[in-house]
C-alpha cells in the first residue's frame, strides 16, 4: 500500500453529521467506536491509533506537533479485522490483521521522513504466533511467540527484523527454520504466555495443557529456569472448596528478588490481589494490595522503583487504576483534576515517561483520548471514540447497595432520565451469566438508548456475579429462580422505596440469563411487573442439559450442572422453576428474541415459551434473529432496542408528542426495520411486519415508507 | 465449543442399505407394520452433502430425495431398535465418521413401536474447508407443530416422544395438558 491520505483530524471531526435533538439517533448509538488503541512511540513525538470509519479499519498516524493525522493501513470493515499493532521502535510499527477469517502474516511499517508528509516502506512477516513485546528500545527488534509446526504451543525468538526485510517468502521461513534452535523458550513444549522483565528479558513462561497449568521462572543468579507453580485439574477437583480450576488466577507480574515474585492471584484466598510468592517454599507470604470488597483485575510492575506500579480494579462499578509509583501517581492526580470522568488511565509512555496517551470514559461518555506532556502539563484531546455522540448527554448511575440475606454485599446501579414532571417508568435489567458476569457504571449503549427514551434503568450485581470474590460467585450456582432474584429484588425495592421511578410503570428485561430472570420474575411477582422482555432466554432449565448431543458429553454436563445444579438431584425443581412449564401464571406482556443459530441458549427456548403463551392465550410477540448467542452486527442491535422501545411505550402506556426532528428519527428507525422484513435481511422475511413497520413510518412522514407501500398496493397508511 | 474432527478418506462411500425410508402420509397409517415405530427427522445444513447413513438393526440412509420431501421434517418409520447416525456421506469421495474412536457425543437412538420418535433435528454445518461441526439439535417444540400442522391426525393417534433423553419434560408436559383438557 502506498496511498497516504492526509486528513486534518479537526476538520474530519466536526465533519461528522450529528443530531443535537433530544432523540440520540439508534443508529448513532448502535455502531462501532470510530477511533481506539492508540500508542505512542518510545521518543514520544508520533502516535498511532485505530480508526473505524466509511467502511475502512485502519491505522492512522499523529505526529504530536500538529496532531496532522496519516492513515497508513487500511482493510475493508466488512470480515476483516485488525487484531493488534504497536510502535517496534520510533518509526516502525507492526500490525497483526485477519482477512475474511484467515490471519495473515504481520506486517512491517516503516514510516520515513516522518517531518513532512509520511512516506512509508512495508514488508510481510511469513511467520505464524505472536509479539509479546516490540522491543521500542531496540531498533528493528521484537520479542516473537512463534508457533510450532505442529501448532501445539510457541517458542519465544528475539528476533531482527533485518534479517526478514529483504528476502522472499521462501527464504524467510527457511531463515525461521535455520534459528529453530535458538528460541530463549525451547524446552518449554506446552509454552503459553510469556512475561519479560524490565530488560526485555524472559523472566516467566506459562505452560499451559487441557488439564494443568505450570509457571516456570528464570533465577538469574542460578542461570536456569525453576518451576516454580503448578495447578492441576485432578488436585483442584478433590477440594471441597467448590472452586474451578478454570477461574483460578495465578499471574506473575516481576521478580522482586532472588527468593520473592510478585503475583496477582487468587489461589487460597477468595478475592483475587497482588500477592508476595516466595518460590523457594512455594508459599504465598505478604499481600501487596488486596481490597475488602474487590478482586484486582490486573496490576502493573515498576521496575525502576521496584514496586507495585498500578492496580485495575472495579469499586462501586466504576472501572478505575490506582498508581503507586511516584511519577504516574503524580500524573493521574492531575489528569483526574483536569479530565471530569469516573475512570482516567494512563495507558501508553513514552520511554523518558513524559509523553503519555490518555483514555478518560465513565457512564456519561464512550470515552476520549488525550495526549499529555507530565513535564510541561500540556494537554490535547487526540479524538472522541465516537464523535457522533459527542455532543449528546448521557446519564450516570447512582449508586444503591445492600445486604442479602448470605450477609453479602450487593450493588446495584440506577440510571434516571433528565428530570421530567413525571416520575420515570423503571426497567430492571438483569445481567446474564449469571455466574461470573458483572455489571459496570460505565458507558452502555442500551441502558443509554432506553434512558434517552425516557426510561429509567435498574443494574444488579446479584450473587454469582463476577468482581467479589469467589464465595460471591459461587453463592449463586444453582440459585436459578431463587436467591439470585432475591437479590434483584432487594435492590428494587431500595428503588421503590425512595420514590424516584412511577412504581405503577415496571418492566424486566434481560439477555440470557437475564432474559430467564425476566421471565421468572415476572411470574413470581405478577403484581409487581406490567411486562417482561426476555433476549436470547433460557426458558426451560432440563432443555439446558439436553438442547443437543453435545451438551450430553459428561464433561459439558458436568460444567452445566456447576451453574445450573445437578439435574438428578434436582429435575423437579428444574421444572418448577422453568418459565416453559409456568407460563399459565405468565400474566403481562411478554417480548421474546431469540437467535436461531443460538449454540448457548439454543432458539428452542424462546420457541417453546411462545408455543406455551400462545397455548394459554398469553400477550406474546415474538421476533427471531439470524444470528447466535446476542447480535454479531449493529443493525440487529437496532432492530432489537427499537422493537424493544416499541413494546415497552406500547405496554406502559407512554405516550409520545414528537416534534419533527424527533418524527424524523422514528421515521428512520421504522423504515429500517420495514426494510429488514421485506427483504429478510437477518430477521424473518414477511411482508406483514415489513408493512406494518413502513406503516409507522409512513404515519410519521417518511415518503421513502409511503413508496414503499405503494409498491405494495396499500395506499391507506393507517393500522 | 465442541469441534468434532472428522476423518475423511479418499474411499468410495458405503453403500448397501437395506432399508429405504419414505416421507409418509396419513393414508400410509395403515401399511405401517406392527413392529414399526413412527420417526420424525429434521435435517438442516449450510453445505451440501449427499446423504446420512443410520445404522441399526436395518440401516438406512437420508437421501437428496428423502430431503427434498423435508417440510421442514420427514415422517417415516423404522422398524423397532436401536440405531445411530453413522457416516454422513459427502459425495462420491468423501465422508465423515460420526463415531470416530475418541468420539464421546452419542449418536444413538431408540425407536419403540406405536409411537411417534423425534430424533433431534441433525445438523451440519461447514465453518471452512474440510471443517464441519454437526450435532443433533432438540427442536421439539418445532417439530411438535410440524406434526399439529401436516400431521395432526397421526399425533391424535399416536403418543409423541423424544429419543435424546428422558430428561426433557416439553413432550410429557403437553401430553399432560392435553390430558387434562379431556
Amino acid at each position: 500500500m502506498k496511498q497516504f491520505i492526509l486528513i486534518l483530524i479537526v476538520s474530519l471531526f466536526f465533519a461528522l453529521p450529528s443530531y443535537s435533538g433530544q432523540y440520540i439517533a439508534s443508529k448513532d448509538i448502535f455502531s462501532s467506536a470510530n477511533y481506539h488503541s492508540f500508542k505512542i512511540n518510545p521518543k514520544g513525538n508520533l502516535i498511532v491509533g485505530q480508526m473505524n470509519l466509511d467502511g475502512f479499519n485502519s491505522l492512522i498516524v499523529f505526529r504530536v506537533s500538529d496532531l496532522n493525522a496519516m492513515e497508513v493501513f487500511a482493510i475493508p470493515e466488512l470480515g476483516n479485522t485488525i487484531n493488534g499493532f504497536d510502535w517496534i521502535d520510533d518509526d516502525s510499527l507492526y500490525v497483526s490483521f485477519r482477512l475474511k477469517g484467515d490471519l495473515r502474516p504481520l506486517r512491517i511499517l516503516n514510516l520515513k521522513d516522518v517531518t513532512g508528509e509520511i512516506d512509508l516502506d512495508l514488508f510481510d512477516l511469513q511467520l505464524t504466533g505472536y509479539i509479546v513485546d516490540a522491543l521500542p528500545k531496540h531498533s528493528d527488534r521484537i520479542l516473537f511467540a512463534k508457533s510450532h509446526y505442529d501448532g501445539e504451543g510457541y517458542s519465544l525468538y528475539n528476533l531482527d527484523l533485518t534479517q526478514f526485510e529483504d528476502k522472499s517468502r521462501s527464504k524467510q521461513v527457511a531463515y525461521a527454520r535455520s534459528i529453530v534452535n535458538e528460541g530463549l523458550s525451547r524446552q518449554f513444549g506446552d509454552a503459553y504466555r510469556f512475561v519479560v522483565d524490565e530488560n526485555k528479558e524472559l523472566s516467566f513462561v506459562h505452560e499451559l495443557s487441557d488439564d494443568e497449568s505450570t509457571f516456570h521462572y528464570f533465577d538469574k543468579e542460578r542461570n536456569e529456569w525453576l518451576e516454580i507453580y503448578s495447578i492441576s485439574k485432578e488436585s483442584e477437583s478433590s477440594k471441597s472448596n467448590n472452586d474451578e480450576y478454570e477461574s483460578l488466577v495465578y499471574r506473575p507480574l516481576a521478580g522482586i528478588d532472588s527468593d520473592r515474585i510478585a503475583v496477582l492471584t487468587n489461589v487460597d484466598r477468595d478475592k483475587t490481589a497482588v500477592v508476595v510468592f516466595n518460590i523457594n517454599t512455594k508459599q504465598f507470604e505478604d499481600v501487596l494490595y488486596e481490597s475488602d470488597y474487590y478482586d484486582i483485575k490486573g496490576a502493573s510492575w515498576n521496575f525502576e522503583e521496584n514496586m507495585l506500579d498500578s492496580v485495575y480494579f472495579t469499586e462501586r462499578g466504576i472501572r478505575q487504576r490506582k498508581y503507586f509509583a511516584s511519577k504516574n501517581k503524580a500524573s493521574h492526580q492531575y489528569l483526574k483534576s483536569k479530565i471530569k470522568r469516573n475512570s482516567i488511565f494512563i495507558i501508553d509512555s513514552s520511554t523518558d515517561k513524559r509523553h503519555k496517551i490518555v483514555f478518560a470514559r465513565d457512564a456519561t461518555h464512550p470515552g476520549e483520548y488525550f495526549y499529555f506532556n507530565s513535564q510541561t502539563k500540556e494537554m490535547k484531546m487526540l479524538q472522541s471514540s465516537m464523535p457522533a455522540l459527542y455532543e449528546h448527554q448521557f446519564i450516570d448511575g447512582q449508586y444503591i447497595s445492600e445486604k442479602n440475606t448470605n450477609n453479602d454485599l450487593v450493588e446495584g446501579f440506577l440510571y434516571l432520565p433528565e428530570s421530567k414532571s413525571k416520575k420515570p417508568p423503571l426497567i430492571v435489567m438483569p445481567h446474564g451469566g449469571p455466574v461470573g458476569v458483572q455489571d459496570v457504571n460505565d458507558f452502555n449503549r442500551g441502558v443509554q438508548f432506553l434512558v434517552n427514551r425516557g426510561y429509567a434503568v435498574l443494574k444488579v450485581n446479584f450473587r454469582g456475579s463476577a468482581g467479589y470474590g469467589k464465595a460471591f460467585k459461587n453463592a449463586g450456582r444453582g440459585e436459578w429462580g431463587k436467591g439470585i432474584e432475591e437479590d434483584i429484588e432487594l435492590i428494587l425495592n431500595k428503588v421503590l422505596n425512595r420514590a424516584l421511578v412511577d412504581p405503577d410503570k415496571l418492566c424486566i428485561y434481560g439477555q440470557s440469563y437475564g432474559g430467564y430472570s425476566a421471565l421468572v420474575s415476572a411470574i413470581h411477582n405478577p403484581n409487581q411487573y406490567q411486562c417482561a422482555i426476555a433476549g436470547f432466554p433460557v426458558t426451560d432449565l432440563p432443555l439446558v442439559f439436553s438442547a443437543t448431543n453435545i451438551k450430553q458429553i459428561k464433561s459439558v454436563q458436568k460444567a452445566i450442572e456447576k451453574v445450573v445444579g445437578k439435574i438428578e438431584d434436582n429435575y423437579e425443581s428444574l421444572i418448577k422453576r422453568s418459565p416453559v412449564y409456568n407460563a399459565d401464571r405468565l400474566n403481562v406482556p411478554v417480548l421474546l428474541l431469540g437467535g436461531i443459530r443460538d449454540d448457548i441458549a439454543t432458539f428452542e427456548h424462546t420457541r417453546r415459551m411462545k408455543y406455551m403463551l400462545d397455548h394459554f392465550n398469553k400477550d406474546v410477540r415474538m421476533y427471531a434473529y439470524n444470528t447466535s448467542h446476542g447480535h454479531e452486527f449493529w443493525f440487529g442491535d437496532r432492530h432489537h432496542y427499537i422493537v424493544l422501545t416499541e413494546f415497552l411505550d406500547d405496554k406502559l402506556g407512554i405516550k409520545r408528542t414528537l416534534n419533527d426532528n424527533e418524527k424524523k428519527l422514528y421515521a428512520e428507525d421504522y423504515f429500517f426495520l420495514g426494510g429488514m422484513h421485506r427483504q429478510g435481511l437477518y430477521v424473518e422475511k414477511s411482508k406483514e411486519k415489513a408493512q406494518y413497520f413502513f406503516k409507522k413510518a409512513a404515519r410519521l412522514g417518511s415518503l421513502e415508507a409511503r413508496k414503499e407501500l405503494r409498491k405494495m398496493g396499500i395506499y391507506d397508511f393507517n393500522e | 465449543m465442541n469441534k468434532l474432527s472428522i476423518t475423511i478418506l479418499f474411499l468410495l462411500t458405503i453403500t448397501g442399505c437395506s432399508y429405504q425410508m419414505k416421507n409418509l402420509t396419513y393414508g400410509d397409517m395403515k401399511s405401517v407394520p406392527k413392529d414399526h415405530g413412527l420417526v420424525v427427522i429434521g435435517v438442516k445444513s449450510n453445505t451440501y452433502f449427499q446423504e446420512v447413513i443410520i445404522a441399526g438393526p436395518k440401516t438406512t440412509k437420508i437421501d437428496r430425495a428423502l430431503l427434498k420431501q423435508a417440510d421442514p421434517y420427514i415422517l417415516v418409520s423404522l422398524p423397532a431398535g436401536n440405531y445411530e447416525f453413522s457416516t454422513i456421506n459427502l459425495n462420491k469421495n468423501f465422508y465423515i465418521n460420526l463415531n470416530f474412536s475418541e468420539s464421546t457425543v452419542d449418536w444413538t437412538f431408540d425407536i419403540k413401536p406405536g409411537v411417534i420418535t423425534y430424533v433431534g433435528d441433525f445438523v451440519v454445518t461447514s465453518r471452512a474447508k474440510y471443517r464441519y461441526y454437526s450435532r443433533l439439535v432438540n427442536n421439539s417444540s418445532a417439530a411438535l407443530q410440524y406434526l399439529e400442522e401436516k400431521h395432526p391426525k397421526i399425533l391424535e393417534e399416536n403418543q409423541l416422544v423424544y429419543a435424546g433423553t428422558d430428561k426433557d419434560y416439553f413432550f410429557p408436559y403437553i401430553s399432560k395438558l392435553k390430558g387434562d383438557a379431556k
